[in-house]
């Protein structure tokens, strides 16, 4: 196991940040940790990094205690944190020699290399970055190091589509060396694209944890029909949800393990199309913060 | 050019800022209210009889050293004994609040992106410069009102109580436009700040240069202090004055304005060039870095005080001439000990005065480790294999090196200007030397407080500066009222030995150095067993 957490609980005075956290990311693992601004995902990271102290629980990373062998740690692994921030007048291309020489050095080329995909004007101050720009000094101050593990806190914020289309393209590389990569995202589809696992948090708990495979069994298919015969009765099913339905058309969301009952159903009025759509993450992640959402927007509107 | 548009949201930027700055702006007119209204009242508790009054005026007009430093007493009576006392130091901090607000309010804002936050909704290109400007501005004239009814509580003549205040209001007023002009030629707001305070330096030593019992007295008119003494409040009212500071903050208002609808929003008038794509070998550890981050500011340190370390040189001499010329005189320094003796309580007065602007610095360069961190760049140190002593001691080393570093060159610089001007190279440079390697270990106190503050509780570790405060005013208090020794003794610069006034090292002194080392070594400590603040 490349980080092994067990019960690990973390206040900030009397705020419970993280209660009981259990994750295991093994070797080679592309492991995505999911939820909202303020669940605890940067607060976890920060603990495995030996920033913070935990209060309770037990931390492994590669075998080792993450705050009493950080120096030693330190070496095999690279971090991107979640909100970078440069020497203001040091210039990109200074900050990311001076973070590499620090992890313990790196090949020329492949710093070369990286400068290139990422499009990177490594000559001007940091001051004068804009996010995106600064985002991108650390990430290649991280893939230029060739260590175990690599560590992102919400890589591509601030990042355009195309710059994350290439962050992609490197964590894919990576996996395909055998790296393991820790990526924390609020960004579902990247989350999606990349991981093999993921964790989800909320409020400090871990909700949920799996491959994807796993989670969707927990949620409900979408799907949208046309019949011969008008529809009826579909109402009455237990298991389907937000329904809408008119003549010989309905769409509607039905729990995973109801899906053969309302199939049988239906083709009594004799199917014309049917269209059913694995739940997205997006659905999956709205189901357990729908009632955050709905609080966050209403407040929103009031502002 | 400038059209009514770029003005709108004029009032909700003030508005803005006003709420931001609700408790610094308050404190900043109560603090310079108080602090005229404490020097009249200290002068009305100790010389209210005429003839003490008298004398003291006679022995500070004829105190070389005095004028030198602060102007010749224009009038015998209390305000105008008043007006002399708070003249340079009250125009200096009615400078700095200015610089602080100025900056606080145009540049620091745009270099944390709110401000395109801002320009993209409805206000108008100037409106911050306006706003920033208006606020300034506002905040010193409620600060000479604030001053002159303070003086007037303490019964001075309302008019004289106003001009004084007005006097030191135009000066942070001139202040404000030549920062709004500033930000307009920097990218950065440390760089604003560094221009700023080499000004108000500078015109200081112009001042000095042209002090009024000198031979280049005419000098003064080229510095703004020189002006805030030549107004002459309850001396005088020279108001006409007031018309230069006038006509020259509105030159540099329009400037100001006229660069700013010059430059794009981010960028400075003096553009940044491109840097090197690839560090240099040596910027490889943290000591590189801090020595890379650090640099700038003790380089600018150097600069100013080698400056001051000339011009002191060079005024010591000016008053040996004097007092050579004035055969009262020398009966005078005689019975303080000679020519020497003069000359040497000349720099030793002057090492008191600034010995806490050493502190000032060593401040500053350890709470670079706060700053660092509370902007997250420690954390991209840290997350390295660096351990958090190396990456304390690594930026420690300059909170403890620079400052005596700075106070070394100045020693050398004064010594050696006086020495090459007299043609007198004795000894003189390294008897300042020594004297002024006596206030490290209070300097590095500082460096102990700030360090233990941050290794312990980061959230508080501006509370150095608080320290740092408090310790001004005791020193202050000492100067004026006959307080009690044991509160004077709270102050280490109390623990200095006077070298040049004949005082030997003793076993405070070595206290103040073992206290200072144990203060640092708890706050790395501390730092090693704390959570890194995100």
């Amino acid at each position: 196991m490349i980080i092994e957490i067990k019960d690990l609980t973390k206040y900030y005075g009397k705020h419970r940040a993280l209660y009981k956290i259990n994750l295991k990311v093994g070797e080679g693992e592309v492991y995505g940790f999911i939820g909202p601004n303020g669940a605890g995902k940067s607060t976890t990271l920060r603990i495995i990094l030996g920033m913070l102290r935990k209060n309770a629980g037990e931390v492994k990373l590669m075998g080792q205690d993450p705050w009493k062998d950080a120096v030693q740690l330190h070496s095999r692994l690279a971090y991107v944190p979640g909100e970078v921030n440069l020497w203001p007048n040091l210039t990109g291309g200074e900050v990311i020699d001076l973070l590499g020489r620090l992890r313990g050095g790196f090949r020329e080329e492949r710093l070369e290399e990286l400068i290139k995909v990422f499009k990177l004007d490594p000559t001007k101050r940091c001051s004068a970055y804009s996010t995106g720009n600064k985002q991108k000094v650390a990430l290649i101050a991280a893939l230029v190091c060739d260590v175990e593990l690599y560590i992102f806190d919400e890589p591509t914020l601030g990042l355009d589509p195309l710059m994350e289309g290439v962050f992609r393209k490197e964590v894919k590389k990576l996996k395909k060396t055998g790296k393991t990569v820790l990526l924390s995202s609020h960004i579902l589809s990247e989350v999606e694209a990349l991981c093999d696992r993921v964790s989800i948090i909320r409020e400090g708990e871990i909700i949920e944890t799996g491959t994807f495979e796993e989670l969707r069994h927990l949620t409900r298919t979408s799907i949208t029909v046309d019949t011969i015969k008008p529809l009826t009765g579909l109402e009455k099913i237990s298991g389907i949800h937000h329904l809408s339905m008119e003549g010989t058309h309905a769409h509607f969301s039905v729990d995973a393990e109801k899906i053969d009952t309302v199939l049988k159903y239906l083709t009594q009025f004799g199917i014309q199309s049917l269209l059913s759509a694995p739940p997205t993450l997006e659905e999956l992640f709205l189901r357990y913060y729908g009632e955050e959402y709905a609080t966050m927007t209403e407040r929103s509107v009031k502002e | 050019m400038i059209k009514k548009d770029d003005f709108a949201g004029t009032l909700t930027m003030i508005r803005l800022n006003l709420r931001r700055d609700k408790f610094i702006i308050p404190f900043f007119i109560i603090f310079m209210a108080l602090l005229v209204a404490f020097v009249a009242a200290s002068f009305i508790n100790l010389y209210s009889d005429e003839t003490l009054r008298i004398a003291f005026y006679l022995q500070m007009k004829n105190n070389p050293t005095v004028v030198s430093l602060l102007g010749s007493v224009l009038d015998p009576s209390i305000g105008g004994l008043t007006a002399w006392r708070v003249g340079f130091p009250a125009s200096l901090f009615m400078g700095l609040i200015s610089v602080f607000l100025m900056v606080r309010h145009t540049r620091s804002e745009e270099r944390k992106g709110r401000l395109e936050l801002i320009n993209s909704t409805k206000v108008g290109r100037h409106a911050v410069l306006s706003a920033a400007l208006i606020i300034t501005f506002g905040v010193n004239l409620i600060i000479a009102v604030a001053m002159g009814l303070a003086l007037m509580t303490q019964g001075l003549n309302a008019y004289s109580s106003l001009v004084l205040g007005m006097s030191l209001a135009v000066f942070g007023c001139l202040f404000a436009s030549l920062t709004g002009l500033a930000v307009q030629l920097t990218e950065s707001s440390g760089d604003a700040r560094y221009i700023m305070t080499g000004i108000l330096v500078g015109f200081f030593i112009v001042r000095v240069l042209g002090w009024d019992d000198g031979d280049y007295a005419w000098v003064s008119w080229f510095s703004p202090y020189g002006w805030v003494h030549h107004i002459g409040p309850f001396a005088g009212n020279e108001i006409w004055i007031f018309g230069i500071f006038l006509a020259l903050t509105v030159l540099l208002t329009l400037l100001a304005y006229w660069l700013s609808s010059l430059r794009d929003l981010g960028s400075g008038i003096i553009t940044q060039r491109p840097g090197p794509a690839r560090a240099l070998k040596s910027l490889h550890n943290p000591l590189a870095l801090a020595w890379r981050l650090q640099r700038g500011m003790l380089l600018f340190w150097i600069i100013i005080f080698v400056l001051m370390g000339v011009m002191l040189g060079f005024t010591a001499q000016t008053i040996t001439n004097m007092v050579n010329s004035n055969p009262q005189f020398i009966n005078l320094v005689l019975l303080l000990g000679g020519k020497a003796g003069l000359i040497d309580s000349y720099f030793s007065m002057m090492l008191a005065l600034l010995g806490e602007v050493f502190a000032f610095y060593a401040i500053l360069a350890t709470l670079k480790l706060q700053s660092q961190e509370s902007n997250k760049l420690s954390e991209m140190v840290l997350t390295n294999s660096v351990s958090r002593s190396h990456w304390a001691i690594s930026n420690l080393i300059f909170a403890i090196l620079a400052p005596a570093l700075v106070l070394i060159v100045f020693a050398l610089s004064i010594g050696l200007s006086y020495g090459l001007i007299t043609g007198d190279l004795n000894d003189v440079t390294i008897r300042i030397l020594g004297a002024a390697l006596m206030y490290l270990p209070a300097i590095w106190l500082f460096t102990g407080i700030s360090m233990v503050l941050f290794g312990l509780k980061p959230r508080i570790a501006s509370l150095s500066w608080v320290a740092l405060a408090v310790i001004i005013v005791i020193d202050l208090l000492g100067e004026f009222f006959d307080i009690n020794q044991w509160i004077l003794n709270i102050s280490p610069f109390t623990q200095v030995p006077q070298l040049l006034a004949g005082d030997t090292i003793e076993a405070p002194l070595i206290l103040i150095l073992v206290i200072a080392a144990l203060l640092i070594i708890i706050g790395i400590l501390g730092y090693q067993r704390r959570d890194i603040m995100g």
